[in-house]
């Protein structure tokens, strides 16, 4: 069974290496500059050169900067690749999991040999040190995107609505704010041991408690840092990956499902994301796997609340209880890299930063991180307000 | 912040979306799209319905309604805090507005009133709510 189909003329695609630069701010950098040195990192594991590439699927630039049409061509001239496949794909935090299955697609098929997926976002400054009216395109674009009904309310940040939907969650379920904050807690543990991470000083639930309140109830250390970053995966056959003797990742199931509302569910439970959950099932039919043989996953969770939310939308705990969970100790093979919160976040790249994590558990790379041989692990990200989602299960190949 | 966009969003603005801000700029009253065959309510409004594909006819929606949630922005072009961003269920739709602050004054489910709030810079009139009277 193919992650596409059952037609044996496909063959397998398998992730075989990776490259990010650490998580965090690189105030110099351009996005190009920083996804040229993903990629070469990527490309470095492999000893090959750039030319070996021949396909190229990028992810669009960031959210805030105003880019030229025909970036994909552009950073091919930059790097003096000519390729059989060239594509850039936008989708908000989803794009860069989207530039993955395209590659994998293509692969897939036979039509890409060795395929480079990246994604890189390099535009912290212009919400680290305030705005000013010299950014007035670059905002007004940020808030054109949450559309005619949301844009007129101001909208510069996809926070407030992540707070709309994660008031009413504890609202709903009775959840106090310190068992939310234990979550970001527990994902700077393991961000400690994560040498890519953004963000590995020890936190308390005091520390997180009083922090800023960004916008109720989340606290800024609930949040995910706005970070500069990149990452690269390269992708080929299953056969290539055997020839050259290169360990990897295989794709062995792939679901998405996107609801038609642009950030926020109007009229929906605001605690709910069938959305998530449907690409889940999807993706673990088509590998013929359930949630119990996943040795690890990483999930996007960009703030704590939906974090939570994501875990129960995957069934991985039951509705209400994932804060619980992780009290228990429970959900401890989740976001290893130390999560959206501390690892950093910089969403172009992070579903490959997720990918990344993933392909480096199953093939022994994970260094401190490492578990003992998983052999399946899961990839999920979303955009918008969690109502558009994919997942992407991966095993360990050769 | 001084800055006072707003044109930005006319040339993305559909009809429906159009037809939206007419209305509540002209009656003070919000309304979206319900399906002639289904009868199913949904907002935003379309001209067709998505499942049957028969066209829509708009309905005014009810001027009350309740919290579904809140909260405040803490960088935005308008609508900062304190000033409290909601959404609010108006009969067989949720929609999105602003209502006056303090935030600990507010609990899910409180009963709010829409009064259509005039922005001058927008060209528009956008759902602001107020908490209704208390009986």
């Amino acid at each position: 069974m193919n992650a596409f189909g059952a037609r044996d003329r496909l063959t397998r695609p398998v992730v075989v290496a990776f490259g990010a630069p650490p998580v965090g701010k690189y105030p110099d950098d351009t996005p190009d500059d920083l996804a040229e040195r993903a990629l070469r990192e990527a490309l470095a594991t492999l000893e090959l050169p750039l030319g070996a590439l021949d396909g190229l699927y990028l992810v669009a630039a960031g959210y805030a900067r105003t880019v030229a049409p025909l970036r994909p061509q552009r950073l091919a001239e930059r790097l003096g690749v000519p390729t059989r496949a060239l594509t850039e794909i936008e989708c908000g935090g989803a794009s860069a999991l989207l530039a993955f299955k395209a590659a994998c697609q293509d692969v897939a098929l036979g039509h890409v040999e060795l395929a480079a997926v990246v994604g890189a976002q390099a535009e912290r400054e212009l919400f680290d040190g305030g705005i000013d009216e010299g950014d007035i395109d670059r905002i007004l674009l940020v808030n054109a995107g949450f559309g005619p009904y949301l844009a007129p309310l101001g909208l510069l940040a996809v926070v407030p609505v992540y707070a709309l939907a994660a008031q009413r969650y504890l609202h709903d379920h009775g959840i106090e704010p310190a068992a939310v904050a234990e979550l970001a807690v527990r994902l700077r543990e393991r961000a400690a041991r994560n040498p890519r991470a953004e963000l590995r000083d020890p936190l308390t639930v005091d520390d997180v408690l009083g922090s800023r309140v960004v916008c109720p109830p989340i606290h800024k250390l609930e949040a995910a840092p706005w970070s500069d970053g990149a990452a690269a995966v390269i992708v080929c056959s299953q056969e290539l990956a055997h020839e050259r003797g290169w360990p990897g990742a295989a794709l062995t199931g792939w679901g998405e499902a996107h609801d038609d509302a642009n950030f926020i569910p109007f009229g929906r439970d605001l605690t709910r994301y069938p959305w998530i959950g449907q690409a889940t099932e999807d993706a673990l039919a088509r590998a013929g796997r359930t949630r119990d043989e996943l040795d690890v996953l990483e999930i996007y969770g960009a703030f704590a609340p939906a974090e939570l939310m994501t875990y129960e939308a995957m069934d991985l705990c039951e509705p209400g209880g994932a804060a619980a969970a992780v009290a228990r100790g429970e959900l401890e093979n989740v976001n290893l890299s130390g999560g959206r919160l501390s690892l950093g976040h910089p969403p172009q790249a992070t579903p490959l930063l997720e990918v990344g994590e993933i392909f480096e558990q199953l093939t022994g790379r994970a260094g401190e991180r490492q578990l003992a041989g998983p052999q399946a692990g899961l990839v999920q990200a979303e955009h918008g307000l969690m109502n558009g989602a994919a997942v992407a299960v991966l095993e360990a190949s050769g | 912040m001084t800055i006072a966009p707003g044109k930005h969003l006319d040339r993305d603005r559909d009809a429906m979306a159009r037809e939206f801000y007419r209305r509540l700029a002209e009656t003070g009253t919000a309304a979206t799209t319900r399906c002639a065959r289904c009868g199913t309510t949904r907002f935003p409004p379309r001209s067709r319905c998505a499942d049957c594909d028969a066209p829509t006819e708009w309905i005014e929606l009810p001027r009350t309604g309740r919290l579904q949630a809140f909260t405040t922005q803490e960088r935005a072009l308008r609508y900062g805090a304190p000033t409290v961003l909601v959404l609010v269920e108006l009969g067989d739709a949720v929609l999105p507005g602003v209502v006056d602050g303090p935030i600990e004054a507010l609990t899910i489910g409180d009963e709010v009133e829409l009064a259509a709030e005039r922005v001058e810079e927008l060209g528009l009139s956008l759902c602001r709510f107020r908490p209704a009277a208390r009986p």
